[in-house]
């Protein structure tokens, strides 16, 4: 039997996973299998769309003269209902039915809805795919009034994207520190300030109860007892893997389908990789792991040893005008070194902090200079040189930048 | 009619050498200066100091209006006030509750008037002067010696010479310009030797074939020790002595009480050294000893100008080409105040207060109210304003608050004191502010005169801008005092050359040859003949009309007897032995680019990037056993009191010894007034005080913290452990380097100053590194750098620089304290060039082995050379390295 691999999932990690094994020379043959009815297109790039920065045609992130040149099967808007891991066959929706010689999953995510009342009215969505941008595209068209639920990088994208469109915004956010999983409250507070300076509201430190309204959705009701009007409700409360499908194949699956360093799951010939998958009780939720590990599984799928180690990545905010970056553990203990430069009436803030004289977080707001210097310092873990006063300000710290008075 | 044009030709306020200086005008401001190449004392040449004097000027921080008790008033009612409260006290309390307290930097016109005002018509003899801290020694033991307070010699001495000690002197820091001219003759003259006789290897051993580092306080025993071997040895010229001299044998005696042995023991020296230095002088004719404060400033310092002289009547050598004992004066015009009697043990125009003299300056002056006694010496005659003996007190153009020992109490002193006036040109002293009258007086450029340099040359000091303010000369201020005291045709004044005629035709009166001081061939000089009166020697009569080079080339002394009195000397070492509780004798002195209290060098930028703060140098192996280190905070402390100081490391000092400069005050540190740890010890004599040897304690202060600082305003400094500051230049700002407690809290500081801009802050929560930068717009306002270490500070000339320039980049990226596109320069040396150590360094590493080599590729010592010793040192330490 001919090599032939299934990639279930035409998100970014599938596509990239294929766009690998072509670029190494794989000769069998490759089939995707996916939910939307689209291409593979670049997710990241949807608050850019969103905004008017980006148009659809950016999107995809292989042309189709690709995928014909290199003659991959493609069944798009037709998604896997079961997976005979034992026979390595696929069954879609449409009843298509076909074995493999090896399987890889890359099913992705799916954002999270609390469970609240009135969380399935007409007006009340997600922020996850082209469909939701066409969405809220013909919303903002009627424009009114928006609640974004969730102060994270993908709910400040939204926000700022229907903002941009001329919409009201408000924003709630659970914690007091808007992206309190990348920002510090120094930052959290400045982003707020910038956000609020756009004009878009923002209340922080709040729960939400229920989305009203009876036809379709009104307003979102806090727990306290606010009540913010809004006919469009978003909801960027975070993901969870899709995994749902794969829960009675006998694969193991934690939160995400485990997978060891090679990306191989509990079950030989099946594979997976991106969101879906959980390494070393991690899941990824950012672009560049996902990266590292599709090109780790087509080494692996091309015979070739490769091993997966999950390094820190950066995250940035893509608001124009508001430049966020994250990287690293900011709040690992308390006994590290923390450099920091802060200059709130220039919206300048800068926090590194180094530990066993690593770097090992970096936290820039305002002004993101250097920034990927820090990404490769922190996730090559390299040790720092005796200038480390100067690491704020330049990259030569292999060298010895001497100061001296007098 | 044309008129001929401008004369742009003046005189340096700074040092005795008198340097001729021609400016530059443009819209009534001196754009820049270069050495006048026809003046004799300097042919052109300019030290870093006078090269600097453009950048000095401005009205910024001038006293530029009168006041009375902090009033502004105008000078009517300023001239009425003094002239009162001086005409109540003298009722009141008689003349001798008046004093006046002069200064070297007053024109001869000035101090002839106040002499005249105060001894002649006040009737008080309470008229000192700061020289007295500088060179009444050298006064006294020419005196002593000659009859005379006469320098035997002329600069032009030094291009002859065969032998030049320097002794008490280091010369290539105080006095540049005499010091390139040393240089430059033992180049043209390989067989030219030179002495340098320092209990510190100072940057003048740079050309010494020869350096004594004896026992701080010794000289006397040295030159005593000397007069008997030229003897022993057959060196001295029993010719010479029996003819021109009396007092040999009485001084021989007093020599001879003393072994070779153990004057090696007392001053320190290896038998052997010493030899090499008595053989060396015994062997040379062309002699020059050439001495300064170092020999003057002591308990003793009159023997030991004696001790020298001695040696050269012994041997002959005065009055001849090359050859004679050289008292250098610090200051511009020392000499003019000792050619005027500006001193309370004269009376004027080298007159004493004996019965004939006094007669003879009492018809001169048609005066019956000329004081008949001596007045006080300066150290005594704060005493007498401390007790009260003293009433009213009028200082010019001096900052007795610093200068003087025991300076605290001075300054107590004055503050308690009825009526203190100060004429300065300067707003904020440490002395005006203790003022209750300040008269604004011209400075340098404004004010039109003359100075005699250390040579008895007198130049020109001219009026070439036009005075800031109201300020007026302090002749003119006094002759309007004394018109208003009733004095109006004793002080008729309308100009300075009737105030010089009238002196120059004083030194001719009934003079008849008794008196070498005569300048009477310049008493009939016109306005445009003193305008235009190029530098002359004095004395200039009608036998000697072009001035008189040397004095007493044929022996003809003004003693009674007309020979050189030898002085019997036992000699003496300083007055406070050392002990266990002060372990270190403290010498004082001068640094290249400083003068005095700072009040105009310190205007010059560039003058304070040599050095910046106030130090002690310590010996590495003293630091060590103290455990300090180079740039720790220290503090010196006397029985007197404590100074609080930046430790310099230094292997060529003793390690018993410590040297402060003595230019810092409260204007520019928060505790290092050197003066006020020094006691008020004085030579019985001259009643010189002893700056160069104080006992003294040292011990390191903690600093938790350092900062430097810059801002456009003055910064409240009261909370620091220690602060030191250097203004910028064109009134830029300032900049501070504090050293503060720990957790020192900086936001709290700029608030406290008033700071409303915005502020970019650096914080590291290790090494204490702390930074700031408020900004308002583009312009920096204030800049913090604070790390508990000293040396990882940004580089000086950057941070000044931020006041200068507007923020091109983004404020934030200012905070890393370097520019990353200009390497550090590293420390100053050559000031004219700003050129820094470390690219000197560089060059030699690449080669530059010699200062010319250096100077043909970095300009560093090509101007004013006061660099050169440095340059030297550099490169011999660079290549030693290399080698090792």
């Amino acid at each position: 039997m001919a090599d032939s691999i299934a990639i279930v999932g035409t998100g970014m990690a599938g596509a990239r996973l294929a766009e690998a094994l072509v670029n190494g020379g794989f000769s069998g043959s490759i089939t995707m299998i996916g939910e939307e009815p689209v291409k593979a297109y670049n997710r990241v790039q949807l608050s850019s769309l969103l905004t008017g920065d980006k148009t659809v045609d950016c999107l995809p992130l292989l042309s189709d003269d690709w995928y014909r040149a290199n003659n991959i099967r493609l069944r798009c808007g037709d998604p896997l209902i079961q997976l005979d891991t034992g026979n390595l066959a696929i069954t879609t929706a449409s009843g298509w039915q076909e074995q493999f010689s090896r399987i890889v999953i890359a099913t992705g995510s799916r954002p999270v809805v609390p469970a609240i009342p009135g969380n399935s009215l007409p007006g009340v969505m997600s922020f996850r795919t082209l469909d939701d941008v066409a969405l809220m595209q013909d919303f903002a068209l009627q424009g009114q009034r928006a609640v974004v639920v969730g102060g994270g990088l993908l709910g400040l994208e939204a926000a700022y994207g229907l903002n941009h469109l001329g919409l009201d915004v408000t924003v709630v956010h659970n914690s007091d520190n808007l992206m309190n999983r990348q920002l510090d409250a120094t930052a959290a507070a400045m982003l707020k300030k910038s956000l609020e300076d756009r004009g878009i509201s923002v209340l922080t430190g709040v729960r939400t109860k229920a989305v009203t309204g009876s036809e379709r959705a009104d307003g979102l009701m806090l727990e306290n007892g606010d009540w913010l009007p809004g006919e469009l409700v978003v909801f960027a409360t975070g993901i969870s893997p899709n995994v749902q499908v794969f829960r009675d194949s006998g694969l193991k699956i934690n939160r995400g389908i485990v997978v060891d360093d090679q990306m191989h799951t509990s079950i030989k010939h099946i594979y997976a990789l991106g969101e879906c998958s959980e390494h070393n009780n991690t899941t990824v939720g950012i672009v560049a792991p996902i990266w590292e590990q599709a090109k780790v599984l087509a080494e692996t799928l091309l015979g070739n040893s490769a091993c997966y180690r999950p390094r820190e990545h950066s995250t940035q905010l893509k608001v124009s005008g508001i430049d966020v970056f994250s990287a690293g553990r900011l709040n690992a203990g308390n006994s590290e070194r923390n450099i920091v430069i802060n200059d709130p009436s220039a919206g300048i803030y800068r926090r590194l902090v180094i530990d066993d004289n690593r770097l090992q977080a970096a936290l820039l707001f305002g002004d993101k200079s250097l920034c990927s210097h820090y990404e490769t310092l922190i996730s090559d873990g390299q040790p720092l040189g005796v200038n480390a006063n100067q690491l704020m300000f330049s990259d030569q710290t292999g060298q010895d930048v001497v100061r001296e008075m007098k | 009619m044309r008129s001929s044009p401008p004369h742009l030709e003046t005189t340096c306020p700074y040092c005795g050498v008198g340097c001729g200086v021609s400016a530059k005008l443009r819209d009534d401001s001196i754009i820049a200066v270069s050495g006048d190449k026809t003046h004799p004392a300097n042919y052109g040449a300019l030290c870093v100091k006078g090269s600097a004097l453009h950048e000095t000027m401005g009205d910024h921080g001038r006293l530029l209006y009168p006041s009375v008790n902090g009033q502004r008033v105008d000078w009517d009612t300023a001239l009425d006030t003094v002239a009162r409260r001086l005409n109540e006290v003298r009722e009141e309390h008689g003349p001798g509750a008046i004093a006046f307290y002069l200064s070297g930097q007053l024109l001869t016109e000035d101090y002839y008037v106040a002499n005249k005002l105060a001894k002649g018509f006040l009737g008080t003899g309470n008229v000192d002067t700061n020289s007295r801290l500088c060179m009444s020694s050298a006064v006294a033991s020419y005196k002593r010696a000659f009859g005379a307070d006469a320098v035997p010699c002329s600069y032009e001495d030094l291009d002859h010479c065969d032998l030049l000690i320097l002794v008490g002197s280091n010369a290539a820091w105080t006095h540049p310009v005499l010091y390139r001219r040393m240089a430059a003759a033992k180049k043209r003259n390989p067989t030219m030797r030179v002495v340098v006789i320092d209990p510190r290897r100072t940057a003048s051993c740079d050309l010494a074939d020869l350096h004594l580092p004896i026992s701080p306080g010794a000289d006397g025993y040295l030159f005593v020790g000397l007069l008997a071997w030229l003897q022993q040895t057959g060196a001295s010229r029993s010719e010479y002595i029996a003819q021109h001299t009396e007092g040999y044998l009485e001084a021989l005696e007093a020599a001879n009480a003393i072994s070779f042995a153990e004057t090696a023991r007392l001053v320190g020296l290896e038998t052997d050294v010493l030899e090499t230095f008595y053989q060396w002088f015994a062997e040379t004719d062309k002699t020059i000893t050439f001495y300064s404060q170092g020999i003057n400033q002591s308990s003793s310092g009159t023997d030991k100008g004696n001790a020298i002289i001695n040696c050269h009547l012994a041997t002959g050598r005065i009055g001849k080409i090359g050859a004679g004992p050289f008292s250098i004066t610090g200051q511009p015009n020392a000499m003019g105040g000792r050619e005027v009697g500006g001193l309370a043990n004269q009376l004027a125009a080298h007159m004493d207060y004996n019965p004939g003299d006094l007669r003879t300056v009492a018809d001169f002056w048609a005066t019956d109210q000329l004081c008949q006694q001596p007045g006080m010496k300066a150290v005594d005659l704060f005493d007498a304003v401390a007790d009260g003996r003293i009433k009213a007190i009028w200082i010019m153009a001096t900052n007795p608050v610093v200068s003087m020992p025991d300076a605290n109490r001075v300054r107590e002193a004055l503050q308690r004191c009825e009526t203190v006036i100060v004429s300065d040109c300067v707003a904020a002293t440490d002395t005006t502010a203790t003022a209750d009258i300040l008269l604004p007086a011209t400075g340098w450029g404004e004010k039109n005169g003359t100075v005699t340099n250390s040579e008895r040359r007198i130049s020109r000091q001219r009026a070439l801008i036009k005075p800031v303010g109201e300020a007026k000369d302090d002749w003119w201020i006094m002759t309007q005092v004394a018109q208003r005291l009733g004095f109006s045709e004793a002080f008729p004044y309308r100009s300075p050359r009737d105030v010089f005629v009238e002196h120059a035709a004083l030194s001719g009166f009934r003079n008849g040859g008794t008196r070498i001081f005569n300048i009477s061939g310049l008493s009939e000089l016109s306005e445009q003949q003193y305008n235009d009166l190029s530098p002359i020697q004095w004395p200039v009569t009608a036998e000697s009309p072009a001035g008189t080079t040397r004095l007493f080339t044929e022996g003809g002394f003004v003693t009674a007897s007309g020979k050189a009195r030898f002085i019997a000397i036992a000699p003496r070492l300083p007055v406070q032995p050392l002990s266990v509780t002060y372990p270190f004798a403290l010498n004082t002195g001068r640094i290249r680019d400083q003068w005095h209290t700072m009040t105009r060098t310190a205007r010059a930028q560039r003058l304070l990037n040599h050095i910046d703060a106030p130090f002690v140098l310590v010996h590495p192996e003293t630091a060590r056993t103290n455990e300090l280190d180079d740039g720790d905070l220290a503090e010196v402390r006397t029985a007197h009191g404590a100074v609080r100081v930046g430790v310099i490391l230094d292997e060529g000092i003793g390690k018993n010894q410590l040297f402060m400069p003595i230019h810092w005050n409260d204007q520019f540190a928060r505790q290092a007034r050197v003066c006020s740890v020094i006691a008020p010890l004085t030579d019985p004599v001259s009643g010189q005080p002893e700056f160069k040897f104080t006992p003294a304690a040292l011990k390191k202060v903690a600093t938790p913290v350092w900062a430097m600082v810059v801002s456009r305003e003055p910064l409240e400094c009261n909370e620091f452990i220690d602060w030191s500051m250097t203004p910028l230049t064109d009134n830029k700002g300032y900049c501070y380097r504090f050293a503060a407690a720990e957790g020192f809290d900086w936001q709290a500081f700029i608030s406290q100053q008033g700071f409303t801009g915005n502020c970019a802050h650096y914080a590291d929560t290790e090494h204490r590194d702390e930074r700031f930068i408020c900004y308002e717009g583009a312009l920096v306002q204030m800049a913090i750098f604070s790390h508990h270490s000293l040396s990882l500070m940004p580089a000086t000339s950057w941070l000044q620089g931020l006041l200068s320039r507007e923020i091109t980049s983004s404020p934030w990226q200012l905070l890393a304290g370097i520019d990353m596109n200009q390497p550090d320069r590293g420390k100053l040396i050559c000031a004219c060039f700003e050129v820094g150590e470390k690219q000197i360094l560089a060059a030699i590493v690449d080669g530059a082995n010699s200062t010319k080599a250096l100077g043909e590729q970095l300009n560093c010592g090509t101007n004013c050379g006061s660099c050169i010793p440095e340059l030297n040192k550099l490169i011999n330490e660079t290549l030693n390295v290399d080698a090792a």
